[in-house]
């Protein structure tokens, strides 16, 4: 599994070096633009938009059938596969991009403060100096809705491989197709139980759910959506051909 | 090693590329996958690699299904296709990555390999080389992993004419009573010399699949000055240097195995050939 691990890290070290390098130099032009208390939210956003492109695109190279057949005959198991691509995405990009866009919003912020403290660009760029908004790239939307981000992850990279050509529009069509028909679904069920009970979804009273069995809930949807797409991926992979 | 039983395969259910295929394979051989274009041969060689599943009958590679590629079987089986994929990656670096998965392979053979296709001073990215370079990395590398059953799938395509000699050279250095070797070819004359058995797929089927000797026990091929009063000619090739013949050998002659003119021969003949290789 290491192996695998590490030939895929020196596959990819170039590429990756490189998006580090952009998202770090984008994080560093909004560190330099961004006011020192604003809201910074839209910093994970970003984040998560480059993770979920990146899992997108996770099995791209099996539509190139020598990319393919050399992944697949590489002697290495299914699962060693998978679990070595789960760990990639989720847990080797996510610190990746956490790093480079920490590192480069704090070097954007660097560089405003000594525009603030140097008086020719003070006047050039009327900065005032502040301190450090380091608080502000504590990406809230990677830290507390990671679960969100890896169910969201495993969806996209199951698509990359379902589909491998166009994969993440063809992923969210088919996701935005799926929702649609659970919400025709639910309209019809409760039409029809409207109708043969005269009931209506205002008269339905659900019973209040104790406190511990709503964040079970909660944490357990995502962890069985994730897992039941890492498992379709698992099983995707086994029969793949090339 | 190789054992393909009544393997019919197809991209699409109206039409077949293989139908109850049954082939066996020994080590110790080198194979010439020979056919037409289109005929399947390297579809046959990646359901022998696991890379296609049969849709009906079995294919096994040391006694396991080949469609599961169990990392034991991956770890003794290489396949070079046609086109390779090339990492941005040096030579070295591409065996300090990739050399570790397979337990057998040997860095002093990789040397050597590159030595005679004189790539040793080649510090460049594999992405950057040329296709032929490419290709002479990678059939050093598959050579050096010393796996029991490597593939190779038009092996010679985009080498130049130096290089195909190395190639065999190469091949004859690696080849030895355990390995198994598939080559499936166009170019007939740049492997003659180190064929010694021959696969002959036509028409979803295999019309012969024989060792070298066999063939020419039973087909005699003789270079003549006109074939009237030839008896059980089966094919006839008229050139400058004379009318070369395949006919069956029914004195048992000695004679030189002729790969195109064999190939001429079975596809024009398929009935007689199958007949005539049916009691081995």
């Amino acid at each position: 599994m290491m192996l695998l691990a590490r030939s895929i890290f020196v596959q990819n070290k170039s590429k990756d070096l490189r998006l580090a390098l952009v998202i770090a130099g984008v994080m560093a032009f909004f560190g330099l633009v961004s006011p020192a208390h604003g809201d910074y939210d839209f910093l994970g956003v970003v984040n998560v938009c480059v993770l979920l492109v990146l899992a997108g695109t996770t099995y791209k190279m099996l539509a190139v059938p020598s990319r393919a057949m050399e992944y697949l005959m590489l002697p290495a198991s299914t699962a060693e596969k998978t679990v070595v691509t789960i760990a990639y995405l989720n847990v080797y990009y996510v610190l990746m991009m956490m790093v480079s866009s920490f590192v480069g919003f704090y070097f954007g912020q660097m560089l405003q403060n000594l525009i603030a403290i140097i008086p020719f660009f003070r006047d050039l760029f009327g900065s005032s100096r502040h301190d450090f908004a380091l608080s502000a790239v504590t990406f809230n939307e990677l830290g507390s809705n990671l679960l969100s981000l890896t169910c969201g992850l495993s969806v996209l990279m199951f698509g990359s491989l379902y589909f491998r050509r166009h994969a993440i529009l063809k992923t969210l069509l088919v996701f935005c197709g799926f929702c649609f028909a659970l919400f025709i679904l639910d309209m019809a069920v409760i039409a029809g139980v409207g109708s043969a009970l005269d009931l209506s979804i205002r008269n339905v009273n659900l019973p209040d759910l104790p406190k511990w069995v709503e964040t079970m809930i909660d944490y357990m949807v995502p962890c069985l959506f994730t897992m039941f797409f890492w498992f379709m991926t698992y099983l995707r992979l086994r029969e793949t051909e090339a | 090693m190789i054992q393909l039983k009544d393997v019919t395969f197809g991209y699409t259910k109206i039409a077949p590329v293989f139908k109850d295929l049954n082939l066996e394979l020994a080590g110790g051989h080198i194979y010439g996958l020979l056919g037409k274009n289109g005929v399947g041969k390297t579809t046959l060689m990646k359901i022998i690699a696991g890379l296609r599943f049969a849709n009906s009958g079995t294919a096994e590679v040391f006694g396991e299904p080949s469609y599961r590629r169990s990392p034991a079987m991956l770890q003794d089986l290489y396949f070079v296709g046609e086109e390779m994929y090339a990492p941005a990656l040096t030579i070295q670096q591409y065996v300090d990555t990739f050399a570790p998965f397979y337990p057998n392979f040997s860095r002093e053979q990789m040397d050597a390999y590159l030595e005679q296709f004189e790539l040793t001073s080649c510090t460049q990215r594999i992405s950057a080389m040329s296709h032929g370079q490419k290709k002479k990395v990678i059939i050093s590398f598959s050579l050096a992993t010393n796996v029991k059953v490597l593939l190779m799938d038009e092996p010679t395509n985009g080498l130049d004419i130096p290089s195909k000699s190395m190639f065999r050279k190469v091949m004859a250095m690696a080849a030895d009573e355990e390995r198994l070797f598939i080559l499936s070819t166009h170019q007939v004359r740049d492997l003659h010399s180190l064929i010694d058995s021959i696969i002959l797929l036509d028409g979803g089927e295999i019309l012969l699949a024989e060792p070298n000797e066999i063939i020419t026990d039973k087909l005699l091929f003789k270079v003549v000055d006109s074939t009237e009063g030839m008896t059980n000619l089966l094919y006839a090739e008229d050139t400058l240097r004379g009318i070369y013949t395949v006919s069956e050998n029914v004195n048992h002659e000695e004679c030189k195995l002729d790969i195109e003119l064999l190939f001429n021969a079975a596809i024009s003949n398929k009935k007689k050939i199958k007949e005539l290789f049916s009691n081995y």
